[in-house]
């Protein structure tokens, strides 16, 4: 099974090479949704909650969870968004699902993907009864094996469910989707805690390695991400989903310390509001910094920040750019676009490992914007 | 079980939202319109909660049917979205 899912991914890599030359899509008000041949994947900014909105490069969109309330249909307007074709709901948690039915009355999605889990409530069961009132398709994982769901020529992956359901804790019944594009792999699995981790390691080992973002389970809970997750999954940046200031403490500090054991940076939502990631299938940028996607918005049709001076703007420029810095590599250029906002350029300085030669060599070729 | 709770203002938008305090000090927001009518800031509240296995049932076996009718609705193996 497992060799069977990275033969899929491989293939997704094939595919990459046919889509690349697809015409860019461009939706209303002249947003694009992602570069010619690229794929964005968008933590929303939906406080104490996950929402995850995926856009292929031939425009087919999936949202993944739709947080506390209904304030994530503003926010997928906000972003251009005007149809959905597969929404999911990791787990029957309402800081995941709560504003899933606005979300269904809203964008009449073609497909609803969700477990069979019995931990309901009045709230899970309304939503129930509009996606059958809309007649949208619903899907559910097996525990036969991984079951890929073809978004353009992104394959979304969605793992194996164990056959024993948690009646005691509902985190372990959450789905486990691998978003998979090329070389360019995400992995989402809700809140999902140690035992159902260690059952996918058990199950499926070879599909969860070489992820690219890894989505932290259960906003960065001390029970959503150990060594061993790590070990395997073995990602180039963390992300986690939660709100300012909440309630339960999260992310927990054994959580932190873990990622800086393993030299992760880690993007909260909390700090940065809606985080983007684009790639083009091999490398990856972060798109814009602050708490909306202006920058992506201003990106020109050449995939290069908009702006008056030749200067990169630390702000705003992408990884790629950045990178292409004297002396500035893509994991260095990565560490810069991760330490935004910056108020000067001699922040720079701060940066471990810059050093005043490189910092010298690209000083003038740099600067900021607030 | 009953809790006593203090009403100890009104917040947000039209002060729709009540913040109560427990006897012990922990604070918490109730929407408005779940109280009583023309309950007032600073009048003291009883919240009873009592397990509703009948009711519990009840949701879960209507959950659960819909859960099953949708299930026929799936085409099963891959799917191109």
């Amino acid at each position: 099974m497992s060799g069977f899912v990275n033969r899929l991914r491989i293939a997704g890599l094939a595919l990459l090479l046919l889509v690349g030359i697809l015409p860019l899509e461009l939706e209303a008000q002249g947003r694009r949704s992602a570069s010619a041949g690229s794929i964005t994947v968008s933590f929303l900014d939906v406080g104490q909650g996950d929402s995850i909105l995926i856009r292929s490069p031939e425009g087919k969109t999936a949202l993944i969870d739709a947080g506390t309330s209904n304030n994530v249909v503003k926010t997928l307007k906000s972003l251009g968004v005007n149809s959905i074709d597969l929404v999911a709901v990791s787990h029957h948690h309402s800081d995941h699902y709560g504003g899933m039915d606005d979300v269904v009355k809203t964008f009449h999605p073609k497909y609803f993907l969700s477990s069979k889990s019995g931990h309901v409530t009045s709230l899970y069961k309304r939503l129930l009864e509009d996606v059958r009132n809309q007649d949208v398709t619903a899907l559910y994982p097996t525990n036969k094996g991984a079951r890929i769901l073809k978004l353009g020529s992104v394959n979304l992956i969605v793992l194996p469910e164990s056959p024993d359901e948690d009646t005691k804790n509902e985190n372990n019944n959450s789905i486990g989707i691998i978003v998979s594009y090329g070389k360019f792999a995400v992995m989402l699995t809700g809140d999902s805690e140690e035992t159902e981790r260690a059952w996918w390691l058990k199950q499926c080992p070879d599909a969860l390695k070489d992820i690219t973002v890894l989505k932290l389970a259960h906003h960065g809970s001390r029970n959503g991400t150990n060594a061993r997750w790590l070990d395997v999954t073995q990602p180039e940046i963390a992300v986690a989903s939660l709100g300012k200031d909440n309630d339960y403490g999260h992310p927990h500090k054994e959580t932190l310390d873990l990622l800086k054991k393993y030299n992760l940076t880690l993007l909260r939502t909390d700090q940065r509001g809606t985080i983007t990631i684009e790639s083009d299938g091999q490398d990856w940028d972060l798109v814009g910094s602050g708490r909306s996607n202006s920058e992506m918005a201003r990106r020109d049709s050449n995939g290069s920040s908009a702006g008056s001076s030749r200067k990169l703007d630390l702000n705003t420029a992408s990884t790629r750019d950045i990178a292409s810095l004297p002396g500035i590599g893509t994991s260095t250029a990565r560490d810069i676009v991760a330490g935004r906002p910056y108020r000067s350029v001699d922040e720079l300085m701060e940066l471990e490992g810059m050093g005043q030669g490189r910092f010298e060599r690209i000083r003038n070729q740099v600067t900021v914007t607030r | 079980m009953s809790v006593s709770l203090s009403v100890d203002r009104f917040e947000g938008d039209d002060d729709a939202i009540a913040v109560v305090v427990t006897d012990e000090g922990q604070s918490f927001n109730i929407p408005r319109s779940l109280l009583p009518e023309a309950t007032e800031a600073g009048e003291v509240l009883q919240l009873t909660f009592k397990r509703d296995a009948q009711a519990t049932a009840k949701l879960k076996k209507e959950a659960h049917s819909i859960q099953e009718e949708l299930a026929e609705r799936d085409p099963g193996g891959d799917v191109t979205l």
